[in-house]
């Protein structure tokens, strides 16, 4: 007999180091699946909608484990209200966990694969398939508006002039200094004069936190290996529910993490008939327009600061949404 | 007839793991199966499913079933426990 119940997470240490992983940090839950002895011989972790650390204790595979484990943890997500859960696995892993009914939602060689279990990414494609409008050339361009600055707009105007219809993808996360709603409505105010743009939303697949630990890769590797997670998963799932055959980025002169990001599309995309393009930033004088540039602005009150960087559109939002409170 | 989410059953092998969710009235069953022997046993597992869903009076619903191999007596105890539990009946 094998008994599951909630375990400290450090306690599952020993034997995911026996797996050849390292501890998830910050999880929410941590199931330890023991036998007759008491003795651990299998763990998995609840972090969000993320399953982490999953570990069969190598003397006892082939017992089926895996699938006891995860119907516990699956059962304590639904009760939890959650319907999708996700992990990541190594490419060549997948038939295991769809075998246990979960899906791939994109794989990413040679880091990893992101696995799905629920209608979650169904969903949100049928939801892409809704704002879809046909036409012959269609973009993307993908935003976090945090908030949407002038640099953003001249963005969305330059990419608008080269399609028929040009999809503004709002990251949905909420890790930023402006809520989803806020960015979402200041890139709406921001991009009202221009016909063939329509916003969408990033959901849970347009560069979310759905990334891996580094154990995957190790640090050095982190941010390319994220890239090449965010770029398949564009281009297997958002891409074709849209009809999207280019997708535009903005020069990269400050973070070398996205200077990495906007190589990896240049990389990976095209595989996919998908067209790259870079435009140059907006400057104002030296400087190109930073959203962080602007959160400097915002946060210390100052007006003017922000009138040189931002819209009128977002300057009026803040003015009558954000610094009214 | 109000339908809860509710599901039953183990991802383990010979087992199957069914959940059920509610339905706008009159959409009918809306299945989706995976199944490990859906090319051998596909359409008898479906079968099986509806039949049981309709005994135990679901008409409109999602159902999604993850097969392992389950036979015909599991599948058929797993969605009626489902289907008592989406009707708030245990």
């Amino acid at each position: 007999m094998y008994y599951i119940e909630e375990i400290r997470s450090a306690k599952a240490t020993e034997l995911l180091k026996k797996c050849g992983l390292s501890l998830p940090e910050n999880v929410d839950y941590t199931a330890g699946l023991f036998d007759d002895n008491w003795q651990l011989v299998a763990t998995a972790s609840l972090k969000g909608d993320m399953i982490q650390g999953v570990a069969v204790d190598p003397d006892f595979q082939g017992e089926d484990l895996t699938g006891k484990l995860l119907t516990h943890i699956i059962s304590r997500a639904k009760d939890k209200g959650m319907d999708s859960l996700h992990l990541f696995t190594k490419p060549d892993k997948t038939s295991q966990f769809e075998g246990l009914g979960f899906k791939a939602v994109a794989v990413a060689n040679p880091y990893a694969a992101l696995m799905e279990w629920g209608g979650g990414i169904d969903a949100y494609k049928r939801s892409l398939e809704a704002a879809k409008v046909s036409a012959a050339k269609s973009g993307a361009v993908v935003m976090n508006c945090n908030p949407f600055t002038k640099g953003h707009k001249f963005l969305v105007e330059q990419a608008a002039k080269a399609v028929d219809v040009l999809y503004v993808i709002v990251v949905e996360e909420e890790k930023s200094l402006f809520s989803f709603k806020d960015r979402f409505s200041m890139a709406c105010a921001g991009t009202s004069h221009l016909d063939n743009v329509i916003l969408v939303p990033g959901g849970r697949y347009a560069v979310s936190a759905l990334t891996f630990p580094s154990y995957f890769t190790g640090e050095a590797d982190l941010a390319k290996a994220h890239s090449a997670m965010d770029a398949e998963i564009f281009a297997q799932q958002i891409a074709p529910a849209l009809g999207i055959s280019v997708r535009f980025v903005g020069t990269e002169p400050f973070s070398e993490v996205t200077a990495v990001y906007n190589e990896v599309l240049k990389e990976r995309l095209p595989k996919y008939g998908i067209e790259v393009c870079e435009i140059e930033r907006l400057t104002d004088g030296a400087l190109a327009i930073s959203a962080s540039r602007v959160r400097q602005c915002y946060e210390a009150g100052d007006i003017e600061g922000l009138a040189a960087l931002v819209p009128s559109t977002t300057l009026d939002y803040i003015k009558e949404n954000l610094w009214n409170e | 007839m109000i339908i809860n989410k509710a599901y039953a059953g183990t991802l383990e092998s010979s087992d199957i793991f069914v959940e059920i969710e509610p339905a706008d009235e009159g959409a009918g069953i809306e299945l989706k199966l995976t199944s490990a022997v859906y090319k051998q046993f596909g359409p008898q597992i479906e079968e099986v499913i509806l039949e049981t869903l309709k005994a135990n009076g679901i008409e409109d619903a999602k159902v999604t079933a993850n097969d392992r191999g389950a036979v015909d007596c599991t599948i058929r105890a797993r969605v009626e426990v489902a289907a008592l539990r989406a009707k708030g009946e245990v």
